[in-house]
């Protein structure tokens, strides 16, 4: 009974992590969609919101900070996207790899610089204040204890990416995107500004990764340097579901976060964070073009 | 009359070039000599650290600048050897450990040989490895003391690995050579810890040997999976295996001491004995008796100039416009013949190697001797990348520069971190990050080229440019007169 308690426990908080590796990796196939680009900063636009969730949160609540921290993660995006866009015309893949690497270390120096090193606890989004102590609700399902803000976390991701689904699908900024991605010179033809598009790609994927930022923020504490780990961990999900492919990502998402967690959990716990470094070598040396993808005639 | 000119000063150049050429190499030479006579013990730590600087972003430049293939996990080799040096110097590993470590190296020399001999792919060589994987987890269980059981063993693992290459069918006997090598990589391995557990430690060149070996072998079986990627996939494939190598420094307590003891009282290396030739010699150029300090920089130096010298060789040989043309375009270089897999293996584990020196020179920095994890983190693979980016890619000496120019920018910023300044009630602290990233943003979109090969480039576009017009009007004038 212990057992599965312990289990159920393990799967539960590889699905909230998991969660959040989804938003990061769909963030990644939408930028790499539109440029090709692999954006390291990936990572830090969690990071962002997540901090600017720990400024708002205690004071205002979460209806208040989620849409902030959006706006704040979007702007971050459009200065990430003005970065990349300066050389694009004649940037090479390593020029573009090594600008966004240094947004990302930028970026994680500011907050460094604003919030400093430590962990900052977030305020959940629906507290139980006990003896003037904030804590969060617990329910018990399927024998493990599961708190309010990890169900959170699972309706915001959902939402979110059923909005991206949405968007990329019916409005007509999205299917120029989706134009753009798979033909740039056919979009140029058509009257759709490729640069625009590219735009509109970061700031979408940033404002995402924000948003995931602030609704984890309770369970995983704001850091300044939470950005790279989770960046790599998103790529891993993005790469296991196929660059590019968003049912692939959120799919891949998940299951890493769960085998991270049971592996980190069950076998070793020193480890846990090598766990999915090591999934993604593995991946990259077999299997480049994602497990979830079919793989691609020969051309 | 004017070709015969022209032919004359042809004749002169090419007399002098071998000279000119040797130049930089002389200055430089002489200028490492003759620091330690003009400058304090202070500056003497700073060029120390710049010389291991150095040495590392020469190697990450072979790399990056001239094969055009990113590393982001660079710390991770400057580690391995930081740490190879210092178990073996000073913490001998514990005991029990032995088996399993020596198994360990020996599985890693065993799949080097089988993907190196055999050339096999995919699930051939999945295949090879788990079964190497079972005979090293069955190697390090039984104790192997006694010449019958070791040739018991021998013969079983190369059986063994040539029954597998008959059933996969690989050549056989190239499979058993990665069999051999497993268990005498393993046995060696083992009686040389002992040794060096016997011991309390081993002198600290066998500790730079060993850390290059170790380095060599696990680079060539990373660059062997990992270069095959592109791009984007390879600069993430390094940052994985960076961020794993940084985690197994901070985990594995038992053998690297963990984040927070980290291993300390590792020994300079001594070049000279106190009464030697070479011992007064370098004190004279010093002008004083050598402290421990200065003779450790004279060593540093002397390895940076090797390092500078062999790729500036390398860069100008066969291998150089092989690792040239596979920056221009891997697929042309490959349809000229080129073997574009062979050669950016090569250099990644020539740039792991120069990285794996640097770190054992970095533990043994008289006078510090101390590692901790965090040395190696993915921060320092990017204050690498700044070097090289600053530096300028594909330029030997460039490299040297941006070393240069960023340890004083980190010892500029650590004054600063000291000086507490505040400004709109933020202390002014940690500033590197921001510096760094700014700095890859700016040059990258300013001068892909890197700054100091993109100042050069330009400054010699405008000088070609200045004597072509000079050139055209002294024709036109020449034109007129005849």
């Amino acid at each position: 009974m212990e057992f599965t308690g312990q289990f159920a426990q393990l799967i539960v908080s590889g699905i909230t992590s998991g969660c959040i590796y989804a938003i990061v990796a769909v963030g990644f196939s939408i930028i790499y969609n539109s440029t090709q680009v692999i954006n390291f900063a990936q990572g830090e636009f969690v990071m962002a919101g997540a901090m600017i969730a720990a400024v708002l949160m205690d004071k205002t609540g979460p209806a208040i900070a989620l849409p902030l921290a959006v706006a704040g993660g979007c702007a971050l995006g459009v200065v990430t996207a003005m970065f990349v866009l300066a050389p694009l015309r004649k940037a090479s893949a390593v020029t573009l790899i090594i600008i966004t690497v240094g947004a990302s270390i930028m970026y994680r120096g500011l907050a460094q610089l604003f919030w400093g090193e430590t962990a900052i606890a977030v305020r959940p989004f629906t507290p139980v204040i006990e003896d003037g102590y904030v804590e969060d609700r617990t329910v018990r399902m399927f024998g493990a204890v599961v708190s309010g803000q990890e169900l959170w976390v699972v309706g915001v991701t959902a939402v979110l990416v059923l909005a991206s689904y949405l968007f990329f699908r019916y409005s007509l900024v999205g299917q120029a995107m989706r134009a753009s991605a798979s033909n740039p010179m056919g979009a140029r033809m058509c009257g759709i500004s490729v640069r625009k598009m590219i735009l509109v790609s970061f700031v979408i994927a940033a404002g995402l990764g924000a948003a995931a930022g602030v609704t984890v923020s309770p369970v995983f504490y704001a850091k300044c340097n939470m950005g790279t780990a989770l960046g790599l961990k998103g790529f891993c999900a993005a790469v296991l579901g196929g660059l590019g492919n968003f049912g692939g990502a959120i799919a891949a998402g998940i299951i890493l976060g769960v085998v991270e967690s049971v592996a980190g959990g069950m076998l070793w716990s020193d480890y846990k964070d090598a766990v999915a470094f090591v999934i993604l070598l593995v991946i990259l040396f077999v299997r480049p073009e994602g497990l979830l993808m079919r793989r691609k005639r020969a051309a | 009359m004017m070709a015969l000119s022209n032919g004359a000063s042809d004749g002169k150049r090419r007399v002098l070039s071998p000279v000119l050429g040797l130049l930089p190499y002389v200055v430089f030479a002489i200028g490492i000599a003759l620091a330690p006579r003009f400058v304090g013990d202070s500056s003497i730590a700073t060029l120390i650290y710049i010389g291991i600087n150095a040495i590392l972003c020469i190697g990450l430049n072979m790399l990056m600048g001239y094969a055009g293939q990113v590393s982001l996990g660079h710390a991770a080799f400057f580690g391995l050897g930081a740490y190879s040096s210092a178990i073996l110097t000073v913490r001998p590993i514990q005991g029990p450990i032995i088996p399993g470590f020596a198994a360990g190296v020996g599985l890693l020399a065993a799949l080097v040989v089988l993907i190196s001999v055999t050339r096999v792919r995919g699930w051939k060589f999945a295949v090879g490895a788990l079964a190497l994987l079972l005979l090293t987890l069955f190697g390090s269980h039984a104790r192997l003391s006694g010449v019958i059981p070791i040739v018991a063993a021998l013969a079983v693992c190369s059986a063994v690995m040539a029954a597998l290459g008959l059933w996969i069918r690989i050549g056989w006997s190239k499979c058993m050579y990665s069999g051999l090598t497993l268990v005498v990589v393993t046995v060696l391995g083992a009686w040389f810890l002992r040794r060096v557990l016997a011991a309390g430690g081993t002198n600290p060149w066998i500790g730079i040997v060993a850390g290059v070996v170790l380095t060599g072998l696990i680079a060539y079986l990373v660059g062997n999976q990992v270069l095959r990627l592109r791009g984007h996939y390879l600069a993430m494939a390094t940052l994985g295996f960076g961020i794993i190598v940084e985690i197994v420094f901070r985990q594995w307590t038992d053998v690297t001491g963990g984040s927070s003891d980290g291993i300390f009282g590792i020994p300079s290396i001594p070049i000279t004995s106190h009464d030697s030739l070479l011992a007064s010699g370098l004190g004279w150029l010093n002008g004083a008796a050598l402290t421990p300090q200065r003779e450790y920089f004279y060593l540093v130096w002397a390895v940076v100039f090797v390092a500078l010298v062999v790729s500036v060789n390398i860069v100008r040989s066969r291998v150089g416009r092989a690792m040239r043309a596979v920056h221009g375009s891997e697929v042309a270089a490959e349809s000229l013949g080129v073997d574009t897999e062979r050669y950016k293996i090569q250099v990644f584990v020539f740039s792991a190697v120069l990285g794996s020196i640097a770190g054992s020179l970095h533990a043994h920095n008289a006078g510090i001797g101390y590692i901790n994890p965090s040395e190696f983190s993915f921060m320092v693979s990017v204050q690498l990348l700044v070097m090289v980016v600053v530096g300028g890619m594909a330029s030997v000496w460039g490299a040297l520069l941006g070393a240069f120019v960023i340890q004083l920018l980190k010892n500029w910023m650590l004054d600063l971190d000291k000086a507490h300044y505040v400004v709109f009630g933020i202390v002014l602290k940690g500033l590197d990050p921001i510096v760094f990233g700014a700095t890859l943003i700016l040059v990258m979109i300013l001068l892909p080229q890197g700054l100091v090969r993109g100042i050069a480039d330009s400054v010699a576009a405008s000088m070609r440019a200045a004597t072509r017009t000079k050139k055209r009007e002294t024709e036109s004038a020449v034109g007129r007169t005849d």
